[in-house]
Formats: structure tokens, sequence, C-alpha cells
């Protein structure tokens, strides 16, 4: 059985008492803080950063009128900022010393700007008439089958919750049984297979939330319109190592294209 | 505006919760209050404490996902023997203390003002150890207060408190904490507040500044639109209804 990590190694009082009440090399050595780019590997201390980025922010302005940020670049700060930074600096959670992952973690930072990271892919930003054929449904299916996607989803939240809290997977028959119970009770709203997939191909791309709802309910027919937009062709990768059109993990690949049988494809995926 | 429950007696609020049902927004913090009614005042043991919590906790949301508050239900029990039920009926402000809030200048800061004077003085009557120390978020204290504002004009109104010598700063530097140096118990009171609704408010009316009345149905502060209105915005719906309810009735008798 290993020893755990000796206490002054990473607890201050421990290092100083340690060093016999002063800072000695313990101190100097001491890891008391996981490095800046660890925050996003543990999000309990990326949410420490962040508060207290938050609130050293919010204290800057409450004390000199600016931002932290324009604090730093203060060309002559006085005695008191000069102090502030210092403190700051001494109580952020993480360490900024520039180290090989600390660089790296900024620079990629930096190139995920905030202009980037906003960009939430939603339904609008995807083209769901791919998933889709011309079939028109009226506006009486559509909010039928929405009310029937919104108890759904919140089924299957507290479901997956409980399975979540115990950590191992529960018995799956009681998810099935409503999963059968909604398609049979969308089917009632709309008889048409070909309506019905692209009411709910509408209802879960027009909101923003899981897409669970499609798949569980009309995955087949979905499959169905994009083989056919696509001419019943699928490509995908075999194992080629002689002839090879690409890599992957050391082994090689080449792309292939099958035709597929619509009589061949299983009912409900 | 979002703002953090103070609840002056918490007897009489989980009596009510009980009955009605009715958590409120803020859920942690209203179990807690709940919690420690169980415990004080039913003495239920700690085992208890949970399913009743739980059965409260559905009767209030029955599409609630009750596993997602497995933690904070454990929480809140494992200490509710910590913190005694809150009783603190009123609140003495006294001369002293409404003097300086007066001489604030600015509406809103003496606002912001009197509402972290009586967040303080709450503390203190809780405590013996808070010391005039206020440790509600910002945005709450500014709920209270009933001044809605920007947030870079909040953090001027706060610096401008405390360059004045009004409140002073935790020395921690990230922590937000205000303190309220001025309180004094010791002179004669003049104003007593007997709840943190609207606060502003209060001590608008308070000061003798036209515009603000007492709701005849809830008996809250609000402001007041035209010189014959006697009841709050949200009351006057509530006892339009009720009043035509009663005269279909007396119709109908008739």
């Amino acid at each position: 059985m290993c020893k755990p990590m000796p206490k002054h190694w990473y607890d201050f009082k421990a290092a100083i008492e340690a060093d016999g009440g002063e800072r000695g090399r313990n101190v100097k050595l001491l890891a008391d803080r996981k490095p800046y780019f660890m925050r996003y590997i543990y999000p309990d201390l990326n949410k420490r950063y962040k508060e207290h980025t938050a609130n050293t922010d919010r204290k800057c302005a409450w004390m000199f009128g600016i931002s932290f940020e324009e604090l730093t670049a203060l060309e002559n700060p006085t005695e008191e900022q000069t102090q502030f930074i210092g403190y700051t600096n001494g109580r952020r959670p993480v360490g900024t010393n520039r180290c090989v992952m600390n660089r790296v973690c900024w620079y990629i930072e930096s190139r995920f700007s905030k202009e980037f990271r906003s960009k939430k892919i939603n339904g609008s930003y995807f083209d769901r008439s791919i998933l889709m054929t011309n079939a028109e449904f009226t506006r009486a299916q559509y909010y039928g089958i929405y009310s029937l996607y919104k108890d759904y989803t919140s089924i299957l939240k507290r479901n997956t919750a409980t399975i979540r809290i115990d950590g191992k997977v529960e018995d799956t028959t009681p998810l099935l049984e409503i999963r059968a119970q909604f398609s049979r009770d969308c089917m009632k709203i709309c008889t048409n297979a070909e309506q019905l997939a692209n009411v709910i191909v509408d209802v879960c791309y027009k909101h923003e939330g899981t897409k669970q709802f499609m798949w569980d309910v009309c995955s087949t027919e979905v499959i169905f319109n994009i083989l056919r937009r696509n001419g019943m062709k699928i490509s995908y990768p075999v194992f080629s190592p002689d002839d090879y059109e690409f890599m992957l993990n050391g082994r090689k690949y080449k792309m292939v294209e099958a035709i597929i049988d619509e009589a061949r494809i299983d009912s409900n995926g | 505006m979002k703002r953090e429950l103070i609840v002056m007696d918490e007897r009489a609020w989980a009596e009510d919760a009980i009955r009605t049902h009715n958590l409120g927004n803020n859920i942690g913090v209203s179990l807690s209050i709940v919690a420690r009614y169980y415990y004080y005042e039913e003495k239920k043991e700690k085992g208890e404490l949970v399913s009743a919590l739980r059965e409260l906790l559905l009767r209030h949301n029955p599409n609630i996902n009750i596993y997602a508050y497995t933690n904070l239900i454990n929480d809140i029990v494992s200490c509710v023997a910590k913190y005694p039920l809150t009783y603190v009926p009123y609140l003495n402000i006294t001369k002293k203390e409404v003097d300086v809030v007066m001489s604030v200048e600015g509406k809103m800061a003496r606002r912001v003002l009197f509402a972290l004077l009586c967040i303080a003085k709450f503390g203190n009557a809780r405590t013996a150890k808070n010391n005039n120390w206020v440790n509600l978020p910002m945005s709450s204290v500014f709920a209270y207060s009933n001044v809605s504002t920007s947030r870079s004009r909040q953090d001027i109104i706060i610096k401008s408190l405390r360059d004045a010598g009004y409140i002073e700063y935790s020395p921690i530097i990230d922590n937000l904490n205000i303190r309220v140096p001025f309180i004094d118990d010791s002179d004669s009171f003049v104003w007593r507040v007997y709840d943190f609704d609207n606060l502003g408010y209060q001590l608008e009316m308070n000061s003798g500044v036209k515009g603000y009345m007492i709701c005849d149905y809830c008996g809250r502060i609000t402001r007041r639109s035209n010189n014959r209105q006697k009841y709050c915005r949200d009351c006057a719906t509530k006892v339009n209804i009720i009043k035509t309810v009663d005269n279909r009735k007396k119709l109908q008798t008739v």
C-alpha cells in the first residue's frame, strides 16, 4: 500500500513547521495549488477559479473604480494597488506560473475566443430538411406531438437521474415500455409514418433540447429519409493494409460504398 | 430581481409552507427552514426528516426530479441541529442610524445603505457573532432596496458609500462581504422594520416622501400611482375578483 504525500509538500502551515517556523526550502518547493490548465479537468476547481476571478474583479471596481485587467495594465500603480494585485495572485486557487502546459492552455484559450465559443449549435444552424421528406402535416398534429415531446423529455430526465445516482444501469424494461407507449400515442395523432417523422423532426429541432424523442420514436424513418437523399448509398471504412486511403491509430483503412436494400433495414432501429 | 430569502419569523413561515405546500423559489433555504421546524417543533428524528422533506418537495412540485435533491436534503439534515429557528419580530432603527442614512447624497445610495443597515441588524439579531456584517450577494441587497440599476452603477454606488465611510469591505481580497460600522442600538428607536419587502419604499415613506402607500389588503408598502389607490397592483386583481364574486352572489339572492 502506497504512503500518502507528505503534508509539507502541499500544506503551507506544515511546510512552515517543517522549516522550523521560517520560509525555507519546503515553502519554496510548496505545491499548494494545482496549475492553471487543471481547471479544465476538475469542474470544482474551475468553479472556484471563476468565482475568485469574478469577485476580485468586482472588489477591484469597488476599491479603485476600474476592472482588474485595467489595474494590471497600469503603468504606475500605487502601493495599495500593487498590494491588491499581490494578494489576488496569492489567493488565486490555481497556479499561473509559465510552465509548458499552462502556456499551451493559454494559447488554445486565445484561439478559442469568446466569440467562437458563444456560437451555440442549435436547431437554427442545422439544416433539418435533410432528415425530412416533402410530406406536409397540420398544425393540430404539430401541437399534439409537441405536447407528447414535452412529457417524454421530462420522464426521460427523471429516469436518467435515477440511473446516474446509483452509478449503474438500472433495469431498462420500464423505459422500453414508456418508449413503446409514446410511439403508440404518436401514431394515434399521425397515422402516416412519413408525416409523423417530419412532425417529430420539426418539433425536436425547433426547440433547444434533447433529440432523443426523435431517435426513440421514428429513428427508422429518419434514417430512411437520409438514405433516400443519398440514393440509398452508404460509405464506410474497411481495414485494408495494402490499398489504403487513410490511417487511424496505426491501422490502414479505405472507404467503400454499398447500396442498402430498404427491405433489409430492421424496424425501430 | 432574484434575491436570497430573508425570513424574520421562521416558525410561522414554515407552518405556512407546510400548510400550502409552497416552498417558493429558493428551495434550498426553504427546505432548511422547514427541516429546522420539524426538528425543533415537531421533534422529528433525523431519519424521519429526510422522508418528510422529500414528501413536502413532491407536494410542492409533483414533476420535480426528487433524486437531484438527495445530496441537498442529506446536507440539510446533517446540520439541522446547528442553528435554532429564527424569530426576529421587528428591527429597531435608531435616530442616530436614521440620521446617518439620511445624510447620504443620492436617493439610490440612501436606499442601498438603508437595506445594508437592516440586513446587518437582522444578522446581529440572529447571531451575536455577526458583528455588523452583510454576507448576502449584492444582487439581493439591491433587490431588497428597490434599486434597479446596471452592474457598473451598482459598483459606483458601493464605492461612493465606502469612500464616504458609511461601509467597510472585508480585508480578504475575494470576499465581497460588507460591514456597516455605524450601527448603534443604544439610541432610542424612531422606526421599526417588520418585514424585508420593499425596504427602499419603507425608507421613503418613513422619511415623509410622498407617493408611497400601504396596501389595504396585504399591508405591503408600495408606490402610489394615483391619489385614490387603496391596493398594490398584485392585490388589486385579487380584490377585484373577490368583490365581483360577492356582488354576483348578492344579485342571485335578490
